[in-house]
């Protein structure tokens, strides 16, 4: 079972402000997922190679050409000025 | 009934509305080659019928100007016996995570709720190029992510097919859409089942396609090793027919590829797999597999128990594979770059604001138990593991093709549940997705194919077959749904 500071520690890693209540609930079903998930220890991996996708293809390169984008993208930030997406300042 | 049979209603308006809508891709186009209704016929039946039937919640918005207009340049090309597409006319929903350039593109999310796509997808090119008339976008489970159609943002969607039970999900609008005839095809997306599930708990067609097969730019990303866009139809005939049409090499997804032939047996052998019919599947169910299967005997189609001995770990896989990926690609909805932002005094605090007031308590879980399986300490324990039990599957898979052409199991454990019967149980729901994951672990081709219902309720069996062998999955599809 995940403890509260666990799943706090999780929020802070993911960026997603939660209140006490959804902590509780949230350790909760966590926790029931991950009793699940053990499941996977009872698999000899032993020697193994891991798949990260299914496909067996390597490196697909193309020419590194610069291309024109639409003013489009940057309407669609929540704040910009000019050329720019604005933010809160970062320090 | 052929194109022709249906002819007698066109007098009667409201019959005319319901009997187009009912039509296969080839019937509409028989149609249009006899002159029996034009493609703005068509479309103004569907546009009417959506209108009437609000309630399914299928569509998240509908362009009928747009739908009209370019059903109207259809007719003109056709008057002028100009050259056509291969599903000219024929109008379709889109599942909303697939950007259509100039329209809104939510993902079924309010993070996105006024987002607009910048640039088609790849698919949409090639609908585009087809000359497919597109009706609209088609409500989902938040970001794809949901087995029930009731994880959307902004309303759930019903089953036109099961009343009071869900539709499935994630592409709770495209199964919905196909099944209450409010487009003739969709597209959908499946991760871990999102075509195929509620195609099945719908009663309608529903194909993933190899990964790799279709072009997944400009469809909004869940779990990228493992999302595939793929058609939703009426029968098999026009799985094929759209997919022909979408399927293709595209510079802009590096991991498409081009097309490969593959031989079609002249006679099949197929595989049931033992393991589909454990722990975890409904007595229904197995009831119901097990007279497919005794009509396949009675047909001589020749059959073989396969067993898949790791499948059973499929599902703990994927729940460790897929939130990983999520919470690295839902990572960018930080109300900087696009979508919704929440005001706050610093950088820092606008990120947890942002995600909080804007994500899905199921999105947010799912972020959740993503990053922890990808922390410091816990990475080789979950993720490196899951990895490694992902190679033991795919070997599985490699071991049966040996012995057999497909593989049959059912697509559901379970037949469509109610509404609010899993919300409250993640793992429940997740359990809805038992039986389809196992192909997007492999990057597999499969299919979900209606069979006679079961206590009036809609009952789907899957077909898997090895990568790039789609050609087989319609070859036989198209005789199994005639059985």
């Amino acid at each position: 079972m995940l403890t509260k500071e666990e799943v706090e520690k999780i929020s802070q890693l993911a960026r997603i402000e939660f209140n006490s209540d959804d902590i509780e609930s949230m350790r909760k079903d966590l926790s029931s997922i991950l009793d699940y998930i053990e499941k996977l220890k009872e698999v000899d991996i032993k020697g193994v190679e891991p798949t990260t996708h299914s496909l067996d293809i390597k490196n697909i390169f193309r020419k590194d050409v610069a291309k024109e984008f639409g003013k489009d993208l940057l309407n669609l930030c929540p704040q910009k000025e000019g050329r720019h997406v604005k933010t809160k300042p970062v320090f | 009934m052929s194109a022709k049979g249906r002819k007698t209603c066109k007098n009667q308006t409201s019959i005319l509305i319901m009997e187009i809508t009912s039509l296969r891709i080839k019937e509409i186009q028989e149609g249009f080659a006899k002159k029996e209704f034009c493609a703005k016929d068509v479309a103004e039946s569907f546009l009417k019928r959506i209108e009437k039937n609000k309630e399914i919640g299928a569509y998240l918005s509908v362009f009928s100007d747009k739908a009209i207009e370019d059903a109207k340049k259809v007719d003109g090309l056709m008057a002028e016996k100009k050259p056509l597409g291969i599903l000219s006319g024929i109008p379709c929903g889109i599942k909303d995570n697939i950007m259509v350039s100039g329209q809104k593109c939510t993902a079924g999310s309010k993070i996105l709720e006024n987002y607009i796509a910048p640039y088609n997808a790849g698919v949409i090119d090639k609908l585009e190029k087809e000359k497919s008339i597109i009706l609209g976008k088609l409500n989902l489970d938040e970001f794809a992510i949901g087995s029930s159609g009731e994880y959307s943002g902004f309303f759930p969607i019903k089953n036109p097919k099961a009343k009071g039970c869900v539709p499935g999900g994630s592409s709770a609008g495209p199964a919905a859409a196909v099944a209450g005839d409010l487009c003739v095809f969709s597209l959908g997306s499946d991760t871990g089942g999102s075509i195929r599930q509620p195609a099945a708990f719908c009663g309608v067609v529903g194909l993933k396609t190899t990964y790799g097969r279709v072009s997944r730019h400009g469809l909004i990303a869940m779990a990228s090793s493992l999302d595939q866009i793929g058609p939703l139809t009426k029968n098999v005939e026009d799985a094929e027919i759209v997919f022909d049409a979408i399927k293709g090499k595209d510079n802009m997804d590096a991991t498409s590829c081009p097309d490969v032939k593959i031989k079609t047996p002249k006679k099949f052998k197929i595989g049931i797999v033992k393991e589909a019919m454990g722990e975890g599947i409904d007595k229904e169910i197995k009831e119901g597999f097990n007279k497919v299967i005794e009509k396949l005997s009675k047909e001589n189609i020749e059959i073989e128990e396969i067993s898949l001995p790791y499948m059973e770990y499929g599902l703990a896989c994927y729940y460790i594979i897929m939130t990983a990926e999520v919470s690295s690609n839902l990572a960018r909805y930080d109300g900087v770059k696009y979508g919704e932002r929440s005001e706050a005094d610093s950088l820092i605090e606008t990120y947890f604001k942002t995600r909080k007031d804007f994500l899905g308590k199921e999105v947010k879980r799912r972020i959740m138990l993503g990053t922890y399986c990808l922390s410091a300490g816990y990475y080789d324990a979950y993720y490196l593991r899951a990895l490694k039990v992902r190679t033991v599957i795919v070997n599985d898979f490699k071991n049966a093709f040996k012995k057999v052409d497909l593989l049959m199991m059912p697509t559901t454990p379970t037949l469509p549940f109610k509404f609010g019967e899993r919300t409250s149980n993640p793992l429940s729901m997740y359990m809805a997705d038992l039986l389809t994951v196992p192909a997007n672990i492999a990057g597999l081709p499969a299919i979900s194919i209606p069979c006679d219902n079961i206590n009036s309720l809609p009952f789907g069996v899957q077909f898997i077959a090895p990568a790039f062998h789609e050609k087989n999955l319609f070859a036989f599809g198209k005789v199994f749904e005639k059985l």
